[in-house]
């Protein structure tokens, strides 16, 4: 019975977190759930850290926000993807491509870092945050002290983000499809991207998930070119045949979309009920707020202080630029 | 006799060792089951 000793006190505790983070949303005016869950997180989390008595539990954060997706699936109108699909498909394309060349110009001409930490830097501003760092560090071969260095900066705007996108959304008095697809779009992790959305109304988080989904599964296919960039100057090995590179657009491919897709799938042949639906968005919503406290929860702010000023220029400036341009190509389009 | 504890330990052990993503998958089809099943979530 190990899995009931070391989870459930932390999932109790999550939720027990969670539950006082919605009471302090429903009294506080304007204040999201999300948003709340998140800070509540993030202040336990600093100042008195996590128990240890609930660490395990806490780590299973990134679990709940996966299942809260994929049953979020089931709320989603099946018209509202096939319409939007291949706009979509074409500004997701136009984010990772710009995104990637905006990062590397800025790494290696305009201020000077290595050139692996400003790929690593590139693929998680572009694809999906940290989980992309790792898959394309482990495509180049990185030093360890690089990752942490890279994943530090791409969660450190992660954190801003998160509360800066939906004021800027309210400022320029953005509609829910545009605030969702240019969030989906130029936010970073799909944790923020989810939390940001849905703090912004239900449409958009709705639209800001899809978006996030479909350049979450971008993620094999930069890390295969990424690896083939490197292979020449260190080895050969990821794409090096036909085969290999299919696995490892398979292995890198985050499994949960499918979940997502096939959720779709099932609610929208019509056996479920409005109620039946009513519910599953309940629970995803539950499982949204147990994820996004331990989302707080694992915010280190003393993890920021080793950034450099360099990396953080880097995908500042570059995040400005991608950021400005897909709202106006957004604004344009919907 | 099947050792009930022993099982059900070696169970959470094999779904401790499973991927995130097919956790999420598992967890997230096996609730449109419960709900399908008629029982809505609070």
């Amino acid at each position: 019975m190990k899995m009931k000793q070391t989870v459930l006190p932390g999932l109790f505790f999550l939720l027990v977190v969670g539950i006082i983070a919605r009471l302090i949303a429903s009294v506080v005016p304007s204040v999201n759930y999300l948003i709340a869950a998140i800070v509540l997180g993030l202040v336990i989390g600093n100042v008195w850290g996590i128990p240890n008595w609930a660490r395990s539990g806490v780590g299973t954060h990134k679990l709940w926000l996966k299942v809260g997706i994929v049953v979020m699936g089931a709320g989603m109108a099946l018209d509202r993807v096939i319409t939007a699909g291949s706009t979509v498909l074409l500004l997701v394309v136009t984010t990772v491509v710009m995104t990637i060349g905006v990062i590397e110009l800025l790494a290696r001409f305009v201020f000077p870092i290595h050139q692996k930490t400003g790929s690593l830097l590139a693929a998680g501003s572009s694809i999906c945050g940290v989980s992309a760092v790792i898959a394309i560090a482990e495509s180049i071969s990185v030093r360890e002290s690089r990752i942490a260095y890279a994943a530090a900066t791409v969660l450190l705007f992660d954190a801003v983000t998160l509360f800066v996108y939906p004021i800027i959304g309210h400022a320029l008095g953005l509609s829910d499809t545009v605030f969702g697809i240019w969030a989906g779009l130029t936010m970073f992790s799909t944790g923020p991207v989810t939390a940001a959305g849905f703090a912004f109304s239900e449409a958009a988080g709705q639209w800001a998930l899809i978006v996030k989904l479909t350049r979450n599964s971008f993620i094999g296919l930069v890390a295969i070119t990424y690896s083939v960039y490197y292979a020449g100057r260190v080895n050969a090995d990821a794409a090096s045949s036909v085969y290999q590179a299919w696995s490892f657009l398979w292995s890198t491919f985050p499994k949960f979309i499918l979940g997502f897709l096939g959720m779709v799938l099932v609610a929208n042949i019509g056996i479920l009920s409005d109620s039946q639906i009513t519910s599953l968005e309940n629970m995803s919503n539950w499982a949204f707020l147990i994820a996004f406290v331990g989302l707080g929860l694992e915010i280190k702010l003393d993890e920021f202080r080793s950034i450099g000023y360099r990396p953080v220029l880097v995908v500042l400036i570059g995040m400005g630029i991608v950021a400005t341009t897909m709202l106006l190509l957004v604004r344009t389009l919907f | 006799m099947i050792n009930i504890v022993q099982a059900s330990d070696t169970m959470f052990r094999r779904w401790e060792n499973v991927e995130t993503d097919r956790k999420a998958v598992c967890l997230g089809f096996l609730t449109l089951l419960i709900i399908v099943l008629g029982v809505p979530v609070p």
